[in-house]
């Protein structure tokens, strides 16, 4: 009896096959839960961390690009085709991670001892003639002999003069205090002289983003000497918002006509979120207003990851540049990363947590013996994302 | 009944298995990686970085996304389905098990 019912056929197969959806709905249901939650948590496990300003992870972030910047780096460390972006990114480095360690530095005051040297050297090193030979070759002039002359040199002066100023405001006592002065005022004459109230980047090139860096190195040298630059300053930020910011979107135009003023770039978001770091030392609300135009309309959210769309609604360009990065999906690499420091300058927790998530899941942050590190970063990424992720108001106190 | 439940640990070792070499694999390409500095090439658009590192920094990038993304969700999946399986293997068991007893009363 018991063989012949156990060998017997199933008596039909609907039971079983209804049991089959169901299990195939519920997998698939289970998977997209899980997805949904976990990855996103995983990621951003650090965020609130971060988003805080805990001493050690800003300490781990610091002794990682302490590292690149003990090295002594040349532009043959850069690999991006092109001899005068190698020397950007090479000044960059050594600007992005000077203002790293100096907002570490304040933030922190018991760890100056470690970081103010760090800001020294970078500021050294801005100096060495291998920085500014990018912008001598483009200009056919050395932009430190040229100081008395009409020439822009934003490329060079702006970025050179930030970190040189940084360091003078967060100690008086900074040893290039002459240079700065000197690199100051040729930027105050020349920005004051333009009708446009803007300097070149290089011979014919313009672009409003360059010309906040210089603005925020001015600003910090007042802050820094007591001198009044307010009036350019505030020229310069009435400037921005009636000529160079989209109507539309309210974004940045990326570059305008060195003659007139008009723009001849599209608004994007990297521009627009690297000029709202810089204006947080110039003219936060203005800075907190490009943010609010990018938080309206540019942010891409999925399952707890967050990423900004390089262009607006009616524009569109091409996979990248040497300004955005990789534009994958119209989502902009360098934007996404800018985009972490606005949020924490501007109290947006939320979008911090979902561009920390994103940020990790794709520059693949690794904590090594040496400090923490980005694989996708390189020197120049990760003394940006030190930048960004450290990035702190202005203190009420001093501005 | 028998050949299933011998087979079911092996295959969950083997799934096992295969889940450790992946993550060793990816952990020990992220630290190769980390050493070499290489996956900021990737970041370099107008760039001409050989072949064989854009294949691999690419190919860890895809690693990473299925690890972070995808893998959490199928041990999910994977899990239930065991479980659930073994749940209606018991209940299968339990019932022939009952046949037996009623029909060896018959």
């Amino acid at each position: 009896m018991t063989i012949s019912r156990s060998q017997s056929p199933p008596k039909t197969s609907s039971p079983s096959r209804r049991r089959k959806i169901i299990r195939s709905f519920v997998s698939v249901a289970l998977f997209a839960v899980t997805t949904a939650i976990v990855p996103h948590l995983w990621c951003g496990r650090d965020a609130a961390r971060l988003y805080r300003g805990d001493a050690d992870v800003q300490e781990g972030l610091a002794r990682g690009v302490a590292t690149w910047i003990d090295q002594d780096l040349g532009t043959d460390q850069y690999h991006t085709g092109s001899s005068q972006f190698n020397g950007e990114w090479l000044l960059m480095t050594y600007q992005l991670a000077g203002l790293g360690f100096g907002q570490t530095a304040l933030t922190h005051p018991e760890s100056r001892a470690r970081n103010l040297p760090m800001l020294r050297k970078c500021c050294a090193r801005v100096l060495k003639p291998n920085a500014a030979s990018f912008d001598a070759a483009a200009w056919s002039e050395d932009p430190v002999k040229t100081l008395s002359g009409k020439n822009g040199h934003a490329g060079y002066l702006g970025y050179s003069n930030v970190v040189l100023s940084y360091d003078r405001w967060i100690d008086p006592a900074a040893p290039d205090r002459a240079v700065n002065d000197r690199f100051t005022a040729a930027l105050v004459r020349r920005m004051t002289a333009s009708p446009t109230h803007l300097i070149e980047t290089y011979p014919g090139e313009t672009y409003p983003a360059d010309n906040c860096v210089a603005a925020a190195s001015i600003a910090l040298a007042g802050r820094a000497t007591g001198r009044d630059y307010s009036p350019l300053l505030k020229a310069f930020g009435a400037s921005l918002r009636t000529r160079y910011l989209d109507p539309k979107s309210g974004m940045l135009y990326q570059s305008v006509s060195s003659e007139t003023g008009k723009p001849s770039g599209a608004p994007r978001a990297s521009g627009t979120l690297f000029a709202a770091y810089f204006l947080s030392f110039v003219d936060p609300k203005l800075s907190a207003d490009l943010f609010a135009a990018i938080r309206r309309n540019q942010v891409g959210e999925l399952a707890g990851f967050a990423a900004i769309r390089e262009y607006p609604a009616g524009y569109q360009g091409d996979m990248g540049d040497v300004d955005s990065g990789p534009v994958i999906f119209g989502l902009s690499t360098s934007g996404t990363a800018f985009a972490i420091a606005s949020a924490r300058m501007h109290g947006d927790e939320a979008l911090f947590r979902e561009l920390e998530s994103t940020l990790t899941l794709v520059a693949a942050p690794t904590s090594t013996r040496e400090g923490n590190k980005f694989l996708l970063g390189g020197p120049i990424g990760d003394a940006l994302l030190f930048a960004l992720l450290t990035a702190q108001p202005a203190p009420k106190e001093v501005s | 009944m028998r050949t299933l439940t011998k087979r079911r640990p092996a295959t969950a070792r083997a799934e096992i298995i295969q889940g450790v070499i992946l993550c060793v694999v990816y952990l020990a390409l992220g630290r190769w990686l980390a050493v070499t500095g290489w996956m900021s090439v990737l970041l370099s658009p107008s760039g001409n970085p050989p072949f064989g590192v854009v294949a691999v920094a690419l190919a860890y990038i895809l690693l990473r996304l299925f690890v972070l993304l995808a893998l959490p969700g199928l041990v999910v999946v994977r899990l239930w389905n065991h479980l659930s399986s073994r749940g209606g293997a018991k209940a299968n068991l339990t019932e022939s098990q009952s046949v037996q007893i009623h029909d060896a009363d018959c």
